[in-house]
């Protein structure tokens, strides 16, 4: 009894000064900025991350997987041949490990000879004309940057090769910026010279607000002249939107065809 | 008890057996460190405990502004209905609350005339300003400057702040409407209108906070935020713009003075990923930004701001901050989950 006395009065000092003050370990970094001259590379482009923040270091994938601090470390800029997901994480003795930052980086794909819309873009967000979608240059995260093409219903265009050409697939860029009213698709339908091909069903559901560029992949494999393509707008936003009910916009970047 | 002061105090009982007294020099008690933000001369640690309040009895919901009056005493405006006013000690020890009729309470000013205290109160949903006493009884209102000619109904005049001169004159910054400046005179009679909506030097995108700035006693000036353009523009009193300082990246909430130096909330980095990614400002009697609490460090390149934005996760939307008589900072935040404001303790 006596010994537990002893050790509840050698607790309690210990407990006797107290810390409001918020502890490093319990904070995390801010996920790193990470830019490209392109994110669709031709040749090469030049990928930068930072986090201006002393004694901070960054390590990066290259294969979508999450970095830790053996991966590879980031020392400065990249010159980036291949495409793929690139992965960034900031680490510091003292803080906690930051989120991810990923960025993709796109392989240029074949340009179609004309593009012909069948829908009308919206007048408010025309992107810069009929070829936004062919220019090769990729929107960023502000809706009312020139490179995204908007539309509050379906966008429907056919592209034409001069030849027959070899696609593997098509990669559909859009944004989501749910507080902008800026949803995903919800269905994409492609056509091959003519022919119905395949239909895309989106099935995401965001149940909070977010905001980041994103893409569909769809494989086609097929040697052709002519593709339609047919992007539908979410047409109700769900029951946590602010905007429930009504249409979303639908903002596209890139039609990219590999 | 919360489950993060319950965690660190059971670590510290486990540690405590060792460490007291003779194994002090060996262990040591607490190997975590306090976090301290901030750059230069003004560095802080972060009281996230502040002014916590039971949510049931006291709750809040954008924290919007606060001031300390002349008792030393720190009130916090809240559009929460159910109490609009909180006022607390330094500590944090709740005093007493009042207001019910504030549904857009956003901007809150002190006056003290002739030793009396007292608010004005800016509700961009009642589109008035509200002269109170300190004890929240109803002094005068002022409603939609219709004289102007500029505005064709009250719903057009969504006030965010005011600022009172030495002589009692007051502007009001229409920062979520029409983005006007109105001054009035001490008995609140309109004098003048400037500014309004666009991008020129003496135009606001988001006129959201204003002060009265007389460090240079003979050269009184307002300055204003424009909150989306990312600057600070200062204006004669008769509404000559004068000058626009650059804070890229940062959406500055209002400019607040304290002895030289002048501190800002920051709702949010411009370029972040994530959307509550706010931080603090505070720049020097030059117009310097010296230090930025929660963000990368100032840093001029030919007298060129480098772009600032958030390093760590602390804040979410700070919206206004208040400095007391003992150099601290207390923040109150915007759309931050209904959380009270953030005590940052100079070092």
């Amino acid at each position: 009894m006596r010994l537990r006395v002893l050790i509840f009065v050698i607790l309690s000092i210990g407990c006797a000064k107290k810390n409001d003050y918020l502890q490093e370990r319990e904070i995390a970094l801010v996920q790193p900025i990470v830019k490209a001259t392109s994110t669709i590379i031709d040749s090469s482009v030049v990928l930068t991350a930072n986090l201006r923040m002393k004694d901070v270091d960054l390590f990066y994938t290259d294969d979508g997987t999450i970095p830790n601090e053996n991966s590879l470390k980031y020392s400065g800029p990249l010159s980036i041949k291949k495409e793929g997901v690139y992965s960034f994480k900031a680490f510091h003795a003292d803080w906690k490990p930051s989120a991810i930052s990923k960025l993709k980086l796109y392989k240029k794909g074949k340009i179609p000879e004309t593009i012909n819309w069948e829908t009308s873009v919206s007048a408010t967000y025309p992107g810069i004309g009929d070829l936004t979608v062919l220019n090769n240059k990729k929107g960023s995260l502000d809706f009312r940057d020139k490179q995204w093409f908007g539309y509050d219903s379906i966008a429907k265009a056919t592209v034409y090769f001069k030849e027959k050409t070899l696609i593997d697939n098509i990669t559909i860029g859009y944004l989501v910026d749910t507080k902008s009213w800026i949803f995903p698709p919800s269905e994409v339908k492609v056509y091959l010279n003519g022919e119905f091909f395949l239909t895309v069903d989106f099935k995401e559901l965001y149940e909070d607000n977010i905001a980041k560029l994103d893409d569909v992949e769809i494989p086609i494999n097929r040697k052709l002249n002519t593709i339609t393509i047919e992007v539908k707008n979410t047409t109700q936003l769900p029951e946590w939107h602010p905007g429930k009910g009504f249409k979303a916009w639908l903002f596209m970047d890139e039609w990219i065809f590999n | 008890m919360s489950r993060r002061s319950f965690l660190k105090k059971s670590s510290l009982a486990t540690l405590g057996l060792l460490a007291y007294p003779a194994y002090s020099s060996a262990f040591e008690l607490n190997k975590n460190k306090d976090v301290i933000i901030g750059h230069n001369t003004h560095r802080y640690k972060v009281n996230l405990n502040w002014g916590n309040l039971d949510p049931l009895k006291t709750p809040v919901n954008d924290c919007h502004e606060m001031i300390q009056d002349s008792k030393g005493r720190i009130v916090l405006l809240t559009n929460e209905t159910k109490n609009n006013i909180i006022v607390y000690d330094k500590s944090g020890k709740f005093i007493e609350s009042w207001g019910t009729e504030y549904p857009g309470a956003h901007g809150l000013t002190l006056i003290k005339e002739n030793g009396t205290d007292y608010l004005l109160i800016t509700d961009y949903e009642r589109h008035q300003i509200i002269k109170t006493t300190l004890d929240g009884k109803v002094v005068f209102t002022i409603d939609f400057p219709e004289q102007t000619g500029l505005y064709s109904n009250k719903k057009e005049f969504k006030p965010t702040e005011t600022t009172v001169t030495k002589t009692g004159d007051i502007y009001v910054a229409d920062g979520y409407g029409n983005q006007h400046i109105i001054h009035y005179n001490n008995k609140g009679e309109l004098i003048n209108v400037f500014g309004g909506h666009g991008e020129g030097d003496d135009q606001f995108l988001n006129a959201h906070g204003i002060c009265y700035d007389d460090r240079d006693a003979n050269n009184p000036s307002l300055l204003i935020t424009a909150r989306e353009m990312n600057q600070l523009k200062r204006f004669t009193l008769d509404g000559n713009f004068i000058e626009s300082i650059n804070v890229p990246g940062a959406l500055i909430c209002r400019p607040v003075i304290h002895k030289k130096d002048i501190y800002f909330a920051v709702l949010r980095s411009k370029n972040a990923i994530d959307f509550d990614s706010g931080f603090v400002l505070i720049m020097n009697d030059k117009n310097e930004v010296i230090s930025c609490p929660g963000a990368t460090a100032p840093n001029y390149k030919n007298n060129n701001l480098e772009e600032l934005y958030q390093t760590v996760r602390i804040f979410q939307h700070p919206h206004d901050v208040c400095i007391d008589d003992d150099e601290n900072v207390y923040v109150s935040q915007w759309n931050s989950g209904k959380t009270y404001p953030i005590k940052l303790t100079r070092v």
